[in-house]
């Protein structure tokens, strides 16, 4: 409507025009403004290599393509739960499988907001870190019971202590995920009301204050 | 043939009800849209399906040679501050296609039309704008585009000059801008939220990973919901608020490619008849006829409906630009 109004004006740019515009650079810097302190407001893990998470979150175009191309699918959409600032990136979850570090996620980001990762040196960037929940895992039940996550840890960052419970080396530990995965923990006590596993990764942020997802 | 020009001929004699003739090729490129559009949709839960990593609109392709969205490009440039290498080639060559087709993405890759359509809540013509006839303004400011004559430099500026009001009037134009700023300043892509494409592929996304992955989220309500309020309560947001179609506006008036053509000679309006059927059908209300008409085809996004639409089926598309008189 506003274009056919317009029609009959001389051409060149009007005081209308600059009134507009004006209007609309204001209109920008105050949604602007407002959204800005909240750009890294969650607190998640993010596919390996990405970057810190207001840089992540400046680069991310939520175009989901990481999540498409993921072949084990621990990839997936932000839900609008977690707020509406961050809905649609990426984030990782191990309910179903792990991180193999293949690199994919890397390649088809077109904002170059995922960086190469090596996972065997974790302290140049990883997922996460693997905490061991005693509230959850067997082991730590009855002793002996299950060592699963031990034998299953390919980058060997997991051991069992004194009392063959499990323990991990933080240092070693990259954030597969393959220990979550292969956790029984929600099974074994679902009859008892327990859905949650006995280790699960925590982003660096939550390992620094103490390591409870 | 002959019968399509009998029938040209009824659609003269009664020029208000336009008859639905059009040519082959406007209906053609309807359903060239459709399948288009559906191959669109395929290829995203494809890409789902088969970890392929096609993506969706907002970027897709193969493996590092993808393309990204133009406006999403832009944002997370100026939102990271950063001149990111992979983003600048994809951008660079997204942009040539625009200098190209212009708008052609607006008809045949963006789903917000199709949504639109399926409610049947298309904004409603109203009639051509502050009530001048068909030819009232033609002898007002008449229009140099290009260099048809004899090609002075003041003719070229006086060219430019329109086609950056016709720019500036447009809403969307300042839609773009202050979706950059706010991008500038947020420090991320704010825009990309509420955009009605990624609203949709979201929400095609989201049906998936609750069927295939169980992730109960409340994003499967709540992205249809956005875009229902966006595109089908709020009918023009094409019209007046995209931001993309801002962004494609201006590299469509240097899109010479695939634009519509009138043939003045059967044109109802050549005996004076004051038809507007193609202007009605147009999703941009372009009017060929105007004065500045050369200059309003910049926001053509090539759909086909006018050809579909001309009683006495005078538009055509052709690939090759239209030779200056």
């Amino acid at each position: 409507m506003q274009k056919s109004e317009g029609r009959g004006e001389a051409p060149g740019f009007s005081r209308r025009t600059l009134v507009i515009g004006g209007a609309a650079v204001a209109l920008g810097a105050v949604c602007g403004v407002v959204a800005m302190p909240l750009a890294a407001s969650v607190d998640v893990l993010r596919p390996p290599g990405a970057l810190a998470e207001d840089e992540f979150m400046a680069r991310c175009i939520r175009c989901e393509r990481c999540i498409s191309v993921c072949p084990t699918n621990v990839l997936a959409p932000m839900p609008i739960e977690q707020g509406i600032l961050a809905v649609r990136t990426p984030f990782v979850t191990f309910a179903n499988d792990s991180c193999t570090f293949c690199d994919q996620c890397r390649i088809v980001c077109p904002t170059a907001a995922i960086e190469a990762v090596d996972p065997l040196a974790p302290q140049t960037g990883r997922i996460g870190v693997a905490v061991v929940d005693p509230a959850r895992c067997v082991a730590f039940e009855q002793a002996g019971t299950c060592g699963v996550c031990v034998d299953a840890c390919p980058y060997g960052a997991l051991s069992f202590d004194d009392g063959r419970r499990p323990v991990v080396d933080a240092a070693v530990c990259n954030g597969c995920g393959e220990c979550v995965k292969i956790c029984p923990a929600n099974v074994l006590t679902s009859f008892s009301g327990g859905a949650t596993r006995g280790i699960n990764v925590v982003t660096e942020k939550q390992f620094a204050e103490g390591g409870v997802a | 043939m002959s019968l399509k020009k009998n029938e040209a001929q009824g659609g003269a004699a009664a020029p208000q009800e336009p008859v639905a003739l059009g040519t082959r090729q406007g209906r053609a490129m309807r359903r060239a849209r459709t399948v288009t559009l559906l191959a669109v949709f395929v290829a995203v839960i494809i890409s789902l399906a088969f970890d392929s990593g096609l993506g969706t609109p907002s970027s897709f392709g193969i493996g590092q040679f993808f393309l990204l969205c133009p406006l999403g490009g832009l944002e997370a440039l100026l939102a990271s501050k950063a001149l990111i290498p992979v983003t600048l080639i994809s951008l660079v060559v997204v942009c040539a296609g625009a200098l190209l087709f212009g708008r052609a993405w607006c008809a045949w890759g963006c789903p917000a039309p199709v949504i639109r359509r399926f409610f049947k809540r298309d904004p409603k013509f109203t009639g051509l704008g502050s009530g001048d006839g068909p030819n009232a303004c033609s002898a007002g400011h008449g229009v140099e585009t290009g260099c048809g004559g004899g090609c002075s430099g003041a003719a070229q500026v006086r060219g430019l000059r329109q086609r950056l009001s016709h720019t500036g009037r447009d809403p969307r134009t300042w839609t773009l801008v202050a979706v950059l700023v706010a991008a500038l300043i947020a420090g991320f892509p704010l825009f990309c939220l509420v955009c009605p494409i990624g609203l949709t592929f979201g929400t095609v996304g989201s049906l998936w990973h609750l069927i295939v992955d169980k992730q109960m989220t409340l994003s499967v309500l709540v992205f249809p919901a956005a875009l229902l309020v966006e595109l089908v309560l709020y009918r023009k947001w094409c019209m007046n608020l995209c931001p993309i179609a801002g962004l494609l506006n201006i590299f469509g008036q240097a899109a010479v490619l695939f634009r519509p053509r009138l043939n003045e000679a059967t044109c109802l309006r050549a005996d004076g008849t004051p038809c507007t059927v193609c202007t009605a059908v147009c999703s941009e209300r372009i009017d060929m006829h105007d004065a500045d008409g050369a200059i309003q085809l910049g926001d053509c996004t090539r759909c086909g409906e006018c050809a579909k639409a001309c009683p006495t089926a005078s538009i055509t598309f052709a690939i090759a630009p239209e030779k200056t008189k």
